[in-house]
Formats: C-alpha cells, sequence, structure tokens
C-alpha cells in the first residue's frame, strides 16, 4: 500500500456531523459530484456508479471507522484504493485530513496521475466543507 | 506494450537525435537514460519540455494509414504527404483543385474526401466551413454503425465544439463516435478517438473526463499491440497533470488566504 497524497481541509463544525457524514456512503453523491448512484450491496459494502466517464465507472466501496477515522477502500475499478479521513476537532472546527493509498498496479504512471487525482479529491473536500456549511 | 520510456527512445531516433542532443538544457544526458530504460519516471514538467523538443502537438494529429480519396495514387501520396507534415494551408489548396473534385468515384472516396477537407479547414480555423465538410463527409455513413472513418469524423465535429465551449455538444459528438463501440473489429485508426476524445475535454477543462479517456485509450492501445498514439496520449496526459497540478495550487492558496481572513477578521489587500 503506497501513500500518493494527501489532502486536508477546516470545516466550521462539529466532530458528530462530520464524522457521520464521512461514514454514510449514501451522501457520498452530494459531494462527490461525479458519483451518480449509490447502492448498498452488503453490511458496509456500497457499489458506486459514476454515469460520466471515470478512470473507476463503477467500484465495491468498503467504509471502515475507528476512533477518529473513517477508511474508503475501493475494488473492483481499474484503480483501487483506499482514502482515510482523519477528523480533529479545534475549537469550532473539524480538521480534516485525507490519506489516498494505491492498492494495485496502475497502468499510468504515478507521477502523473497524482496531480490529476489530488486536484479532484481535493475539490470533493472542498464541496464536502460546502455541504456542511451551508 | 510499449511503455513510456520506449515511446520516448523511438520518437528521439525517428527524429534523428543522440541522446545529448534530446537531454540539451532540458536535463542531465544520465536522467534521459535512466527515463528511456524506464529506471525513473519523468513529472509532467520534464516530460512536456522533452515533448515540445520532439514536435509532439497536441492538436496535430496523424493517422496511422490515411485513407483514399482517389483511385490515383499520386492523389493519395499527396494527401499522405501533406497530412503527415500538417501543411493544412497547402491541403486545402490540394483539394479545391478542379483535377482532385473530378476524381472523386465512390462514396468512400467523397467520405474522405470532406474528412481531409474539414480537417484541413479546422486547422486553418474556417470553423463553420469545417462543420460543412465534415457533415458532408457523413452524409452517407450509417449513424448506428459508422465505419472508423466516420467515428472519426463525428469526433473531430466534437472537437470544433469544444474549440467553441460547447460541451454538451461535444459530448454528443463523442457519444456518436464510439456508438455501437464493442461491435467494431480493430483499425489502428481507432486508437486516435481515445485521444480525441481526451483532448476534447481537456480543451473544455474537464481534466477527470480526459484522465478517463487516456486511461482508456492507453489501455486499448495496449491490448491491440500497438505503439500509435501511444506517444500523444502521455504528452496530454502531462499536460493534465500540469494544468491540475496548477490549479490545486491556486485552490489551496485560496484557502490559506480563506484561513487567514477567518483567523483575522479582516480582508487580506488584493492589489498593492
Amino acid at each position: 500500500m503506497k501513500k500518493l497524497f494527501t489532502n486536508s481541509i477546516e470545516i466550521n463544525s462539529n466532530l458528530k456531523t462530520v464524522t457521520d457524514i464521512l461514514v454514510n456512503a449514501f451522501t457520498l453523491a452530494k459531494w462527490n459530484y461525479a458519483i451518480s448512484e449509490v447502492t448498498e450491496v452488503s453490511v458496509n459494502e456500497f457499489a458506486i456508479h459514476r454515469d460520466e466517464p471515470a478512470i473507476n465507472q463503477d467500484e465495491i466501496m468498503t467504509v471502515e471507522q475507528n476512533d477518529n477515522e473513517v477508511a474508503y477502500v475501493s475494488k473492483g475499478g481499474k484503480l483501487e484504493y483506499q482514502l482515510t479521513f482523519q477528523t480533529f476537532q479545534t475549537n469550532n472546527h473539524v480538521l480534516v485530513t485525507e490519506n489516498f493509498y494505491i492498492l494495485n498496479d496502475f497502468s499510468l504512471p504515478e507521477t502523473l496521475i497524482l496531480p490529476i487525482t489530488k486536484r479532484a479529491f481535493n475539490q470533493n473536500l472542498k464541496a464536502l466543507k460546502k455541504m456542511i456549511e451551508v | 506494450m510499449k511503455d513510456l520510456g520506449t515511446v520516448i527512445k523511438e520518437l528521439r531516433k525517428d527524429k534523428k537525435l543522440t541522446q545529448k542532443e534530446l537531454a540539451e538544457g532540458i536535463c542531465a544526458q544520465s536522467m534521459l537514460s535512466a527515463i528511456e530504460n524506464n529506471v525513473y519516471v519523468p513529472n509532467a514538467n520534464l516530460l512536456i519540455k522533452l515533448a515540445t523538443k520532439l514536435e509532439v502537438s497536441l492538436d496535430q494529429v496523424s493517422l496511422a494509414t490515411n485513407f483514399p480519396i482517389s483511385s490515383k495514387y499520386n492523389f493519395n501520396d499527396k494527401v499522405d504527404d501533406l497530412c503527415n507534415n500538417h501543411q493544412y494551408q497547402e491541403l486545402y489548396d490540394f483539394l479545391m483543385q478542379d483535377k482532385v473534385l473530378d476524381n472523386l468515384k465512390t462514396s468512400l472516396q467523397m467520405q474522405a474526401y470532406y474528412y481531409y477537407l474539414g480537417v484541413a479547414q479546422i486547422q486553418t480555423n474556417a470553423i463553420s466551413e469545417a462543420k460543412q465538410s465534415l457533415n458532408l463527409s457523413l452524409a452517407e455513413v450509417n449513424p448506428k454503425h459508422p465505419n472508423t472513418l466516420g467515428r472519426l469524423a463525428y469526433m473531430a465535429i466534437g472537437y470544433v465544439h469544444s474549440l467553441e465551449n460547447q460541451k454538451d455538444l461535444a459530448e454528443e459528438y463523442i457519444n456518436k463516435a464510439f456508438r455501437n463501440w464493442d461491435e467494431f473489429s480493430y483499425e489502428e485508426n481507432q486508437n486516435a478517438l481515445y485521444y480525441l476524445a481526451a483532448l476534447i475535454y481537456f480543451k473544455l477543462n474537464d481534466y477527470q473526463d480526459s484522465t478517463a479517456y487516456i486511461a482508456d485509450g492507453i489501455g486499448f492501445i495496449a491490448k491491440h499491440n500497438s505503439h500509435y498514439m501511444l506517444a500523444n496520449c502521455y504528452f496530454l496526459l502531462a499536460r493534465l497533470a500540469l494544468v491540475a497540478h496548477n490549479d490545486d495550487e491556486r485552490l489551496e492558496a485560496n484557502r490559506r488566504k480563506d484561513l487567514f481572513t477567518e483567523l483575522y477578521g479582516e480582508n487580506i489587500f488584493e492589489e498593492f
């Protein structure tokens, strides 16, 4: 498991609100705009579908929660990955730090895929903040 | 499948450059050697500099094999030559000659003729004329089962719409180009369809969709044991990586600015 990048964001909210949203896979489409469909296939396991062209048009996502960390493990797409979210309460903010790990041998060079993937996930974090702070 | 290092090495040899000549002003020769031997993967900046020196263009695509516009070999050779050397004004002038027009006999020759005319018009900025020519090339194409040239014409119209920033229309034509795709038998020119779809999304600033088509394209090219358009795919990916990086930096800078404003309750001076 190789770490590709880290993104972080401060959200004006509390730890419970942020964590509840992160562990609820059905809210994913609200802050990851590429996702068009989330279906539960078994306990804590979800089928994710994107209508638009995507590296992972379909993937199976497992959601796990441990202490102050939520982890998504994606399998079945071209790019298999783990995305962990660590959350810390600071005054009126919650600091969310996401780490992205690659789990398989992906066909494109990591040096080139890194900035594209990092930007896409950073935009998702921005959308998460916007959704929670509204 | 040929990897990035092999692709760079072959392009360098095609241009008759030594490692020293290509590396000059860009990186150490030892680094280029490591790249070509797949020991080191270059970052986006380095790859773009190499692509520029190797004269790989984003917007000018040569087909693996050109389509005949005539039963006269010299006419087809002329088109081949002008296309491969990206001499589009000369291509336009050649295609507009009466002797060429008078020699169009079959529907496939007409299809190819109007396709090349459309491409020449795109490259010489006659955009609305290009759309008319490309539509003429599609006149006898079955839209449910287009041949490869028909698919390329649909993609070229999509490209024109991306130049006009018309995303919905551009996407519509990408979808037409890939209609009933799985049923189709392989031709090397089809590699270009993935690249062009990625290029259209790149023009529309949709980096994720562009990356998705590049990933599919590289997979498709590998599956058919080809290398045509592989260099273009890698170099477009490098361009995508660079703009994504710059965009991400801007996002981070704005976030830091917002945090500063929130902490100190005042706006940062935007202008000095």
